[in-house]
């Protein structure tokens, strides 16, 4: 295997601290190195780093040899406008931002391949590179907004490769997209990574994503390699604490576990952990030691490499297996607190209706799921529920025991159901502090200012938090404030429309837990709309599946999912990441 | 078929709106302070006989409706009555003056793009740096400088004591109204030039800041290249802002033509106001509100060219 691109001692750097520090890669040709980690890991920035291509007043040092020769990383534009595109190439996060919106497909492709060609050569090169990408050539006519998500990150993907690249650094490529086409589109990667010989860096946060997709693993925590090794060893014998949590807090999909595995805590930034193990204060097996100076990236076996002053206690031991939940086999449906009738919805313009006769049954206490991808009217179902959005026909009918006081129907809307929305960043009114959010959410209910603290304690945060604004608040942090806020006027039923995916999975799998354990404190009563279908089966006692508008199938969510009736379900199914390998092992 | 549609519905939309301007300019005879009759006989002598024939010849003792019909339809063809002060027949009034001042805005609309786009650009390019400030620190000078206190400086430095421009005159040759007109059209675009960099730098800084720059640098696409994606998408908010900033040219050049004695429709409007000259205050207020809706219609048509999205949804 020969060296495609190595780095040494690699560090990026603000006038505000480190960002990322000692990060060492070997890139071998026909091979995909994954770099790992959670938001403010630094993982984008040794992506930025590696391309040139730092915002203004962040700075990278380190060795770096590109094919056989030193890259200066500092060089400025002269040292990096002949190696961008034609030897490494970055591909970004979203599809939706990434090609100019008023410059047609082809013509963004050209721009980037060589000079001295003809118009027909041009032409011709577009018409192969998107027929490589699996696009008709047709598509070089066509805007970027009159294409679907998928097939933009392809147009993306030939762009990127217009001027043959010998490495493609791929920033999070498909966490913007729905998931039947994120496996569409990382199987892509992985043949034009064979076709063409070239190496390819693989940044995730998934770290299922990872296993099931590179050679090489890099873990990346608060800008800190904490291990790095051979992915299948890493996996199946991690040499990190870290590690081994993050793989754990990841919701398995084929059982429903009692308690998800979490990790306590939030996300550092690297300068709040600066001299010490950065993951100390998170780790459950933390001494006086891994405080007192920061462990050295060590040698623990072939090729692995490991941060953990216990990496060998680490490897010895044996993953415990979670306590499995039963199974989820339905529900008392008979008690209904929400029946939906025959819901439609098209909104003006659209070519499909949002909604097409939907009809969905919430039981008392129960915590339905609603999955799809977008675009398949999930979360126009989750707005119509709250009153977000006016039906153009149909019912939806709240009934039967509706509250955990148990008083009799007849209350205003917003103390039978509450939202919780996805992005805690902007659900969040950023000038008012926690406590005034949350009393003004009591006042609508009716209930004293001086119940934010017992607010605050119901969703695990302390009392003082009231004094804070949301941005300083970590992104799970935010996300509690959130649920705080929509169960301040008791609320009977909670609607959460995808309210953990902008969460990291150490913190997603808190959230969760925290979920459950309302649930069954409040006698709540949840509709749970994911596009996840292990977060679905770890929350959900049903489930329905929605496609285009549609229900296409309901029932139990382990007879749904371990047993799908349809081949969208199937389809869903088969594009969760890790799921391939866990069927072969 | 939706595009056609599209550009039929703002055309019609343009139709509507200068229809309701007239009313508002027809009312203009109505909202002066005054007897309408009085004011309509402007300097001549008053008397029982005057009155009566101008109540007979402008129709005021019929309904209010019916009188605008007539005016509407006087203005349709060209007739807007005569001037109250000179009598003689407001286009003809009209037609000597508007010339200048479209000559006038015209180059004070071309100083001001063909200087503001490339500083707002440059000065978004270098964001941060003292270029960058300079340019901006000039261009809230051009925003908050009146243009007629930016006129007399330029007449007191390029007219009085440097002598290279003329003082007053509109000029005979082509050439020569140029040179004529170069110092009112500067002290003109002063402040719109000011304008044009704020909305070209920001909308500059917005596209630079977006993924699909950084995605064409880390293909490798050459400067000059990138600077063609970027700059086609900040010219459309630039675009669209440019016909508001025609509307602000019109104000300027009451002042302007004010201060260097040129015979537009600025200083006629000035005038006009003055001697209660209602049917020229009308016909001017009327031929400035159909420039700029034209002006608007321009700008949406340009911006459905520039953007595809646009094109495709239609026009809204």
């Amino acid at each position: 295997m020969s060296t495609v691109l190595s780095a040494r001692d690699l560090q990026v750097r603000s006038a505000a601290g480190p960002i990322v520090t000692g990060v060492d890669l070997d890139l071998h040709v026909g091979t995909t190195l994954a770099v790992v980690g959670e938001s403010g890991s630094g993982k984008s920035m040794v992506a930025k780093a590696l391309s040139g291509l730092l915002p203004r007043g962040v700075h990278a040092d380190g060795q770096v040899e590109l094919a056989g020769n030193p890259l200066d990383l500092a060089g400025g534009e002269r040292v990096w406008a002949p190696v961008r595109g034609r030897q490494v190439a970055l591909l970004l996060q979203d599809p939706f931002t990434s090609l100019s919106p008023v410059h047609r497909c082809g013509p963004q492709v050209a721009a980037a391949l060589p000079d001295g060609l003809s118009r027909t050569e041009r032409h011709d090169r577009v018409a192969a590179g998107l027929a490589e990408v699996g696009l008709d050539p047709q598509v070089a006519r066509r805007y970027p907004f009159e294409l679907s998500g998928g097939m933009r990150q392809r147009v993306a993907i030939a762009a990127a490769l217009a001027a043959d690249p010998q490495v493609l650094l791929a920033d999070e490529p498909t966490t913007a997209l729905d998931v039947t086409t994120q496996r569409a589109i990382l199987d892509l990667i992985g043949e034009l990574r064979t076709s063409r010989g070239m190496a390819v860096v693989l940044i995730t946060h998934d770290l299922e994503l990872a296993r099931e997709r590179a050679d090489h693993l890099v873990v990346l925590y608060a800008g800190r390699v904490l291990e790095t090794g051979p992915t299948r060893d890493v996996m199946s014998r991690p040499a990190h604490p870290y590690t081994r949590a993050l793989h754990e807090a990841n919701p398995p999909l084929e059982h429903r576990v009692a308690r998800l595995a979490v990790i306590e805590g939030n996300v550092p930034r690297p300068a709040q952990v600066a001299g010490r193990c950065v993951f100390a204060d998170r780790c459950p097996k933390a001494q006086e030691v891994c405080r007192q100076g920061e462990p050295a990236l060590v040698e623990v076996g072939a090729r692995r490499r490991s941060a953990c002053l216990f990496a060998a206690e680490e490897l010895a031991g044996s993953p415990v297996p979670p306590t499995l939940a039963p199974p989820a086999l339905g529900t008392d449906r008979a008690a209904a607190v929400v029946r939906i009738t025959g819901l439609t919805k098209t909104f003006p313009g659209a070519a499909v209706p949002a909604l097409d006769d939907v009809d969905v049954l919430v039981g008392a206490g129960e915590c339905v799921g609603v999955v799809g991808e977008s675009g398949s009217g999930k979360t126009t179902l989750a707005r119509c529920l709250v009153g977000l959005e006016q039906a153009d026909g149909g019912q939806i009918r709240f009934l039967g025991p509706l509250a955990p006081t148990g008083d009799p129907a007849g209350r205003p809307a917003h103390k039978l159901v509450q939202i919780v929305f996805q992005d805690p960043y902007s659900a969040l009114d950023p000038a008012l502090t926690v406590g005034a959010t949350l009393a003004e959410a009591l006042w609508v209910g009716g209930r004293p200012r001086s119940d934010v603290p017992a607010l605050l304690d119901l969703v695990g945060l302390p009392a003082s938090y009231a004094t804070r604004r949301p941005h300083a608040l970590s992104g799970g942090e935010r996300q509690r404030v959130a649920i705080a806020r929509a169960l301040a006027p008791g609320p009977s039923l909670l609607v959460c429309d995808e309210s953990v995916s902008a969460l990291d999975v150490s913190v997603q799998a808190q959230v969760l837990n925290l979920l459950h354990e309302l649930r069954g404190r409040l006698g709540l009563s949840l509709v749970f709309i994911s596009h996840d279908m292990a977060v679905v089966r770890q929350m959900a006692d049903h489930v329905y599946v929605m496609l285009r508008g549609r229900v296409v199938e309901d029932g139990p969510t382990d007879q749904v999912l371990s047993r799908p009736g349809h081949d969208y379900t199937r389809a869903l199914m088969a594009s969760v990441p890790g799921r391939a390998l866990e069927e072969n092992a | 078929m939706r595009l056609a549609l599209g550009i039929g519905r703002r055309l019609a939309a343009t139709a509507a709106l200068l229809l309701a301007l007239s009313f508002l300019v027809f009312s203009l005879l109505y909202v002066a302070p005054g007897d309408v009759a009085r004011n309509l006989l402007g300097t001549r002598p008053v008397s029982d006989e005057s009155l009566a024939a101008v109540r007979e010849k402008f129709g005021l003792d019929q309904p209010f409706l019916v009188q605008y019909w007539h005016w509407l339809s006087g203005a349709l063809t060209g007739d807007l009555g005569d001037s109250v002060r000179s009598g003689s027949a407001v286009s003809a009034v009209l037609g000597q003056r508007v010339g200048l001042t479209l000559q006038l805005t015209v180059l004070a609309f071309v100083i001001a793009l063909a200087v503001g786009i490339p500083a707002g650009v440059r000065a978004a390019r270098r964001h941060g740096s003292a270029q960058d400030r300079t340019i901006v620190g000039l261009a809230v000078v051009g925003v908050a400088a009146p243009g007629f206190a930016v006129g007399l400086l330029l007449l007191y430095v390029f007219a009085v004591m440097l002598g290279w421009f003329p003082v007053y005159g509109t000029g005979e040759s082509p050439l020569d109204r140029l040179w004529h007109l170069a110092l009112p059209a500067v002290a003109l675009a002063a402040g719109l030039a000011a304008l044009v960099v704020k909305v070209t730098r920001t909308a500059v800084l917005r596209e630079l800041e977006s993924d699909y720059v950084t995605f064409a640098r880390a293909r490798g696409l050459r400067p000059r290249a990138v600077a063609r994606l970027y700059l086609t998408n900040a010219a459309i908010p630039v675009l669209t802002s440019a016909g508001l900033l025609l509307a602000f040219l019109f104000g300027g050049t009451i002042l302007v033509e004010t201060t260097f004695s040129l015979p537009g429709l600025g200083s006629l409007l000035a005038e006009s106001i003055t001697f209660k000259d209602i049917p020229v205050v009308q016909a001017v207020t009327l031929v400035v509100a159909v420039a700029i809706s034209l002006a608007g219609l321009v700008v949406d048509l340009l911006t459905l060219a520039v953007d595809p999205r646009v094109r495709r949804a239609g026009l809204t």
